[in-house]
């Protein structure tokens, strides 16, 4: 059986750090889809959200040492980690969309977001269209908040972490991120609407 | 309590960040207001997309490019603990060659300035150089008389 199948986080964490890379491995099977989706919500950009998956396993891979479960639960943690390196690269895509001003780059994201595989377990044609049409809508609108609003959405609605996480993750008031998250909320709704 | 207020306790209670007894006060408010009740419909729906946005982004092929990119730093780590002992001589031996070639290139190698040869005599005639000028020594001028 394998290990992430019966191991906690931090057990996985403390056979990784005796040397075992398996439960290391456990660890990437586990996380990296929730890593990836907020580097996409922050980048929006997959190439880049690809990246930034990489680049965080290989931090935490090497600063394993630095995890101390007594602060922070792993998901937090790794999460913590990949929202600082999605914040590095979505900074330098916007130093290079200012630099290039190229409308073309923002439009062929939006058409491979709906260009997206399709899955077994979705719906026919027709509504994938429409769900699809409306995923679009709202990655447009996700894009025009700020970073603050839309990464404290995103660890709700995809992470499904309490507020007092989101701070952690965030290093900000779990007030901060109420207000955050209810504006951010308002926001979107707003443009949406339009 | 006026509807901006239950409004504003939506977005906590859609999380479940919202006390017990502020939960219930906002159920009991949105069984009779309708304005409130559509509210917290589209926050409902909107976390509903923002958890779709993702959920069919092709991310399977990832883990395993994670994998395979920590085993290669694995292996470049463990390379380069290695080369210390010996890995370097290559790289070394490298670098003098071509600072070798560069000083060749340059005029001057490098031999020779570590270890300066004495000038080679390339003939049999030799003048000391005591300060005349060639036609000096054809015409024989210069010589000082001894002093009287």
């Amino acid at each position: 059986m394998k290990p992430s199948h019966t191991l906690t986080d931090e057990e996985l964490v403390e056979q990784a750090r005796n040397g075992s890379e398996a439960h290391f491995e456990a660890l990437v099977d586990r996380y990296t889809t929730h890593v990836y989706r907020l580097a996409y919500g922050i980048t929006a950009a997959h190439q880049e959200a690809e990246d930034v998956v990489q680049e965080t396993f290989l931090k935490v891979y090497k600063h394993l040492d630095r995890f101390s479960p007594s602060k922070a639960s792993f998901k937090t943690w790794l999460l913590a980690i990949a929202r600082n390196q999605s914040i590095n690269v979505f900074a330098s895509l916007k130093r290079k969309a200012l630099r290039m001003v190229s409308e073309k780059d923002s439009n062929d994201d939006s058409s491979s977001y709906l260009d997206t595989a399709w899955s077994p377990d979705q719906p026919d044609p027709e509504n994938q269209l429409s769900l699809r049409q409306q995923q679009a809508r709202v990655h447009e609108a996700l894009k025009e908040l700020p970073e603050r609003q839309r990464t404290a959405l995103l660890l709700k609605a995809q992470e499904n972490l309490s507020y007092e996480e989101i701070s952690t993750v965030m290093k900000t008031s779990v007030s901060s991120v109420e207000s955050l998250i209810f504006r951010g909320r308002k926001r979107l709704l707003e443009i949406m609407e339009k | 309590m006026k509807c901006l207020e239950f409004q504003k306790m939506i977005s906590p209670l859609v999380d479940g960040e919202l006390s017990e007894a502020s939960a219930m006060a906002l159920r009991a408010h949105l069984a009779s207001c309708a304005d409130c009740r559509l509210v917290h419909e589209r926050v409902e729906a909107l976390n509903g997309d923002l958890r779709s946005v993702v959920a069919t982004l092709p991310t399977s092929h990832l883990a395993e490019k994670v994998k395979e990119s920590i085993a290669a730093r694995r292996v470049r780590s463990e390379a380069s603990d290695f080369l210390p002992t010996w890995g370097r001589v290559p790289i070394m031996a490298m670098l003098v060659l071509i600072a070798l070639g560069l000083g060749n290139l340059a005029g001057t190698s490098l031999t020779d300035l570590i270890a300066p040869r004495e000038p080679e005599v390339t003939s049999e005639f030799s003048i000391n150089d005591n300060g005349h000028s060639f036609a000096d020594l054809i015409l024989d001028l210069g010589r000082e008389e001894a002093p009287r």
